[in-house]
């Protein structure tokens, strides 16, 4: 994610994007689906800067509609970017005109995409972490590295934050399945980069605790505390998948947190919603960018309400391990 | 002789409630959520990347790109770059 902020901040390439339609996507699916449009990205990345297929194909490309490769690099420097990309365009307006357009009736649907389980109406809520150093935090001193995720319970979960009859002075714990999803999948050191989640087995301890607090005009409002241990050693306990690594494990997160929501009653769902954590971290995992060290440190996580534009759709990054039924999977037969 | 045990009593008393009054280090409290919260949200210079318009998937893009006549400026990560990447 380092490419955000080095070459996506530049005020010269956010300018330059004015002249494209820009666009992103999971590289994972592109470069191994059968899907038309994984079809075309994986002719196209043939061509480019890596033309050997497989490893990963990341990078920026510049294509035409109808996926002709104009240019492409994978590049943490502005200024290589910039000029990739003003290459692409040149050569794009050398393009006869019909060379600029799809076939007609040409289909482009993907057979599967994770986002179609997005829960409309369920709660979603958007994650930020960064590396905490000192205490109190420093801005000056802020880490460059920061990471975004999204945190999926559909409508029927999002009502199971609160009991059948609740009313003010209720405490009681969030339900296992919840709780888990949230240590799991969430509360995990991705800061760097992408990490691995932890097994049932690998949560020593975790509690999400709720008090409804207040109750007027069917808002439900709750504070929220809660804490965690997790420890990852030895073995992968998830199976063969995506994510299976190929080292032993030794990681660790202890957590705790504290927030506020509420719940509005006859809309069914939550009208705000906001959880800090603070997280320590020890050891690394594959690729989460902790190979330089520290072996340890302190990271914050907050957890607040998404706000339904299509940023903030994207699926959650374990996704595809979510201890959920209703995610739809892709046909592994297809 | 007093005098000094008075003293001597302030200074343990001093001692100790510092000890229990001051927070651990990186804990998280009503009173330091704010902080904590204003910390970890991103910046403005940091979210500066999200002024372009980025559609999320690229078969959208290729089929908004016909439409508009404009070529594809294409980002792919391991992990959706509107995401965890």
């Amino acid at each position: 994610m380092a490419g955000r902020r080095s070459v996506w901040s530049d005020s010269r390439l956010i300018d330059l994007a004015k002249q494209f339609v820009p666009t992103t996507d999971e590289v994972w699916r592109l470069q191994g689906a059968q899907d038309n449009d994984a079809n075309i990205f994986q002719e196209m990345a043939n061509k480019g800067h890596y033309r050997r297929a497989g490893g990963s194909r990341q990078g920026i490309y510049v294509c035409t509609p109808k996926g002709d490769l104009l240019s492409s690099i994978n590049s943490l420097d502005a200024d290589v970017v910039l000029n990739t990309v003003k290459t692409g365009l040149g050569k794009w307006h050398e393009l006869p005109l019909t060379e600029r357009s799809l076939p007609e009736n040409h289909l482009l649907n993907a057979a599967h995409r994770w986002e179609n389980s997005y829960p409309e109406d369920g709660l979603v809520l958007t994650s930020y972490n960064i590396d905490i150093f000192t205490d109190p935090p420093i801005n000056e001193e802020r880490s460059d590295r920061w990471n975004i995720d999204h945190v999926w319970f559909n409508k029927d979960e999002s009502r199971q934050w609160l009991p059948n009859h609740p009313k003010v002075g209720d405490i009681y714990d969030l339900p296992e399945k919840l709780n888990d999803r949230i240590f799991r999948f969430h509360l995990v050191d991705n800061v760097r980069g992408q990490t691995l989640p932890f097994a049932p087995a690998e949560i020593k301890s975790s509690r999400i605790q709720i008090e409804i607090v207040e109750y007027e005009k069917d808002n439900m409002r709750f504070k929220i505390t809660g804490s965690s241990l997790a420890i990852a050693k030895g073995e992968w306990l998830l199976g063969e998948n995506d994510w299976t690594p190929t080292d032993l494990l030794d990681h660790s997160m202890k957590t705790n947190l504290l927030g506020e929501a509420t719940y509005n009653l006859s809309l069914e769902k939550f009208i705000e919603f906001e959880i800090v954590a603070i997280g320590h971290r020890i050891g690394k995992t594959q690729n989460n960018g902790r190979k330089h060290g520290p072996d340890s440190n302190y990271v914050g996580f907050l957890f607040k309400l998404s706000q339904g534009r299509a940023n903030d759709k994207i699926a959650p990054g374990f996704v595809d391990l979510y201890n959920a039924d209703w995610i739809i999977h892709p046909n592994k037969t297809m | 002789m007093s005098r000094t045990i008075v003293a001597q009593f302030i200074l343990v008393f001093i001692f100790f409630s510092g000890c229990t009054l001051q927070e651990d280090a990186f804990s998280l409290t009503p009173k330091n959520f704010d902080m904590w919260k204003n910390y970890i949200t991103p910046t403005q210079n940091e979210l500066a990347w999200t002024r372009i318009p980025w559609l999320s998937s690229f078969s959208e893009g290729l089929i908004q790109a016909n439409t508009q006549q404009k070529p594809v400026l294409l980002w792919v990560m391991n992990g959706h770059p509107l995401g965890c990447t």
